[in-house]
């Protein structure tokens, strides 16, 4: 396996990817485009994403990770950034995969807010990815809003071995709230208006573009769906329920198995 | 500020990211910041705490380099027989190399939080180039006095009644089970530790006496080590001065620096603590690893206050 840094972007927008290529490049096998969640997910399902990488250049398949602008190892700040812009970032990023190979079919996957990201973007894609693999997106803005910031209230009490009560009566921290900071990470207002008006998953216009969307989605989660959304993606089952918002996932050395499966299933289909 | 991302080491299986400061003069200084993982958190740090602090650096006019360890963050695992520690070891002075022959960097600070803070001592010991570092969270070695307060803080925390359940289930299990990742056991000062209850997240660490003789030696060979302690621990480490009590008998308490910032947690979750924490590190930089050095650091701007031996905030 070959390693190598990409910098890409605008100058406004800079970003930093690692680029991971089988020394013995296979035409035949598409690329992979990893889009990360947000915040302090994107920190725990980091061994993950290195580790599927791996796995998927073992399969002869290029493998680009990237940092949105503002997020993890690019330049920037968090608390000015959106999911607009992330979707302009992760079109970059497709653009500096298809730059290398331009006819080379491209796949993508997202966990979380990565997923949601992922879904608008290739709606917009100048070159359509052909398959899209979103595991766990956020179904409702909202809900997912209030799952940061009990996990929030959950971690730190966690971390200072304190009730969260007790950590407000002794003034270590104050009750947590959005805009503001939730799991240590900034979520600026312009993020927390768009998060708001999340209520659905953007499929329709997705696969209008002929793009193939699989989506694993717990089995409680799916009546949120809407029914034609049911009848355009391939569901896939969650059978590994990682909180990626809790310390406890941290440094999960193994994938869960449905992930490998689901991302694995996409290469049957390219060459089917 | 200009940020270069690298791959290097012997197998080409390590990535780093090089923060530069845009004062021509500082870029041409040999010391340069070593940042690493925390545990499994790759390199950005907790929060991203690396990033923030290589940049605050920069503004400082200083360098830095955060880099992943084998099998860590970015980096990949090579072709080695060596153990975890002695791998993440090599690592750090792969680290160095390529600092020195790209950047012209000699000297190195490296600030290690949890796990990050063990490499850099033992590098420390081993590669005299690293000449001073922040050891975050590092070996505590609960005296009898942290231990008191750390039932009395499992008292309010719990109640009587849940803390004593604890207890009682504790002293009934049998003593082989009474291994690490069970918080009910207090290792005796002195003893020596293989194993114990789960401190700063670690359940194995060096003896006392081991750790302790370790600093001793750096120190008289005049390295320059800052110790921070958060308050992610107050079962274990609870009081302002524990760590004087914990290794008073090894000659090295005056000459190193040491801080306990209780609110802050063991990841530096909240904004606030991480400001915290690098204005302690910029105090102490100023202070005490560039006062007397002709060093472009040395031109930290002043700010009020002074990095003392044995603070509490």
């Amino acid at each position: 396996m070959k390693l190598s840094i990409r910098r890409f972007g605008s100058a406004e927008r800079e970003m930093v990817g690692v680029h991971r290529r089988p020394n013995q490049p296979d035409a035949g096998r598409p690329a992979f485009l990893m889009c990360r969640p947000l915040g302090q997910e994107a920190i725990r399902a980091s061994a993950m994403y290195r580790a599927l990488a791996e796995r998927l250049v073992r399969e002869g398949c290029d493998c680009l990770c990237f940092d949105y602008h503002g997020t993890g190892d690019s330049p920037g700040n968090e608390e000015p950034q959106t999911l607009a812009a992330w979707v302009q970032d992760t079109l970059a990023a497709h653009e500096e995969l298809l730059r290398d190979a331009p006819s080379r079919p491209v796949h993508w996957f997202g966990l979380a807010m990565g997923a949601n990201i992922a879904l608008r973007a290739a709606a917009r894609a100048r070159v359509a990815p052909h398959h899209v693999v979103a595991w766990q997106p956020i179904l409702n803005g909202d809900t997912y809003m209030q799952a940061l910031l009990d996990a929030h209230r959950h971690e730190l009490a966690r971390e200072l071995r304190l009730n969260w009560h007790q950590i407000i009566e002794r003034g270590l921290e104050t009750e947590p709230q959005l805009p503001g900071v939730a799991l240590g990470f900034g979520f600026g207002e312009a993020l927390v208006a768009e998060l708001r008006a999340l209520k659905q998953l953007p499929l329709a216009p997705t696969q209008r573009r002929g793009v193939r969307v699989s989506c694993g989605i717990p089995d409680d989660q799916r009546a949120a769906l809407a029914a034609d959304d049911l009848r355009q993606v391939m569901l896939l089952d969650v059978e590994d329920r990682t909180n990626w918002m809790s310390t406890e996932a941290i440094g999960t050395a193994l994938v869960p198995q449905d992930v490998t499966r689901a991302l694995l299933a996409t290469l049957a289909v390219t060459h089917a | 500020m200009r940020e270069q991302t690298l791959i290097f080491g012997a197998e080409e299986h390590l990535v780093g990211t090089v923060t530069l400061p845009t004062r021509a003069e500082a870029s041409r200084a040999e010391w340069m910041v070593l940042l690493t993982n925390a545990g499994v958190i790759p390199r950005v740090g907790p929060h991203r705490f690396n990033v923030h602090l290589a940049r605050r650096f920069a503004e400082l006019g200083m360098a830095s380099l955060r880099f992943d360890m084998s099998g860590l963050g970015d980096s990949r695992r090579p072709m080695s027989t060596l153990s975890a520690n002695d791998l993440f070891v090599a690592d750090t002075r792969a680290a160095m190399d390529i600092a020195a022959q790209r950047y012209g960097a000699q000297k190195f600070l490296m600030l290690g939080i949890c796990s990050g803070a063990d490499i850099a001592y033992m590098t420390a010991l081993e590669d005299d180039r690293l000449r001073a570092m922040v050891l975050f969270d590092s070996y505590a070695y609960p005296t009898v006095r942290a231990k008191c307060l750390g039932l009395l803080h499992r008292l309010r925390r719990d109640g009587v009644m849940t803390t004593l359940g604890k207890l009682a289930r504790h002293l009934t299990k049998p003593r082989a089970a009474q291994t690490a990742a069970d918080p009910g056991i207090v290792p005796s000062v002195g003893e020596a530790v293989a194993e114990g209850p789960s401190i700063y997240g670690r359940t194995r660490m060096p003896t006392r006496d081991d750790f302790g003789r370790r600093i001793r030696t750096l120190v008289d060979r005049g390295r320059k080590i800052f110790f921070i302690y958060s308050g992610g621990e107050p079962d274990w480490y609870n009081y302002e001065g524990e760590f004087r009590d914990m290794f008073a008998t090894y000659g090295f308490v005056d000459r190193v620096a040491y801080e306990y910032i209780v609110s802050s947690d063991h990841t530096i979750t909240q904004p606030r603590m991480r400001a915290r924490v690098i204005a302690s590190v910029e105090r102490w930089c100023r202070e005490q690893v560039f006062a007397s050095s002709g060093d472009p650091a040395s031109a930290l701007p002043q700010r009020a206050g002074a990095v003392s031996t044995g603070s509490s905030t």
